[in-house]
């Protein structure tokens, strides 16, 4: 009914909190702070690692939204999801996003964790590659 | 019937993600991942409708092909939006 608000909701915070940590990259690049990474994870910047999650969330309710609107329960007058004209039909759907919602946003955070280590993997096994090769020659 | 499409649309751009990984501005890992999120969040949604007695798969109703295809313009859509906007952030930045 309106499962996929959940993850768009949590997109919109995800949007908020990358701003704030490129601000705060950007911060420390101009006070000559930033240190060559060193630590598994430090290969790629936070904000880039966000922005993937942000995408992975906001498409997925978009294309979820798309569906919705076809169904009939997404309507462009308020109070733009029919379920939330009658009392009855409310409360399933809050049942909905507490249920479908949630296992949507549990499996979309599950699967940008695992991609994320696996992108890092990769690229401390490449930077450790290039350490070793550059230690030998 | 919209989960299979969307679910055969993340193979075939995950393919030629790793064809094209060199050409980085076509932005195919964008598309995949457009595809990928919404084929786990209907895979979500067959897994409770078959907890409800509902079967997984539904091919009944004659919207679902519409709605398919409806999702494979609207991902390709934003797929193209997302990869001008980033192009362009690039090409103004170069300058």
């Amino acid at each position: 009914m309106a499962c996929f608000l959940v993850s768009a909701t949590v997109g919109i915070g995800t949007a908020v909190a990358r701003h704030i940590v490129k601000h705060h990259e950007k911060k420390l690049e101009l006070e000559g702070k930033t240190q060559l990474p060193e630590k598994f994870g430090s290969d790629i910047k936070w904000s880039q690692k966000l922005s993937y999650l942000e995408l992975t969330l906001f498409s997925g309710s978009f294309l979820l939204a798309i569906e919705h609107i076809l169904h009939g329960e997404v309507v462009p007058f308020p109070p733009f999801l029919t379920a939330a004209s009658n009392p009855a039909d409310l409360a399933e759907m809050l049942t909905e996003m507490g249920t479908v919602g949630v296992a949507m946003l549990a499996i979309l955070l599950v699967a940008w964790g695992v991609g994320v280590l696996i992108a890092d993997y990769f690229k401390f096994k490449k930077r450790k590659k290039g350490l070793k090769e550059a230690v030998v020659k | 019937m919209y989960f299979l499409t969307t679910l055969a649309c993340t193979i075939i751009s995950g393919v030629l993600w790793l064809f094209f990984k060199d050409r980085k501005s076509l932005h195919l890992d964008i598309l995949t991942i457009i595809f990928g999120s919404s084929t786990l969040m209907w895979l979500i949604d067959c897994i409770f409708a078959a907890a409800k007695g509902e079967p997984f798969l539904s091919f009944d109703d004659p919207i679902d092909g519409w709605i398919a295809l409806a999702s494979f313009v609207g991902a390709i859509f934003l797929w193209i939006v997302i990869s001008f906007i980033i192009n362009n952030n690039k090409r103004v930045e170069a300058k």
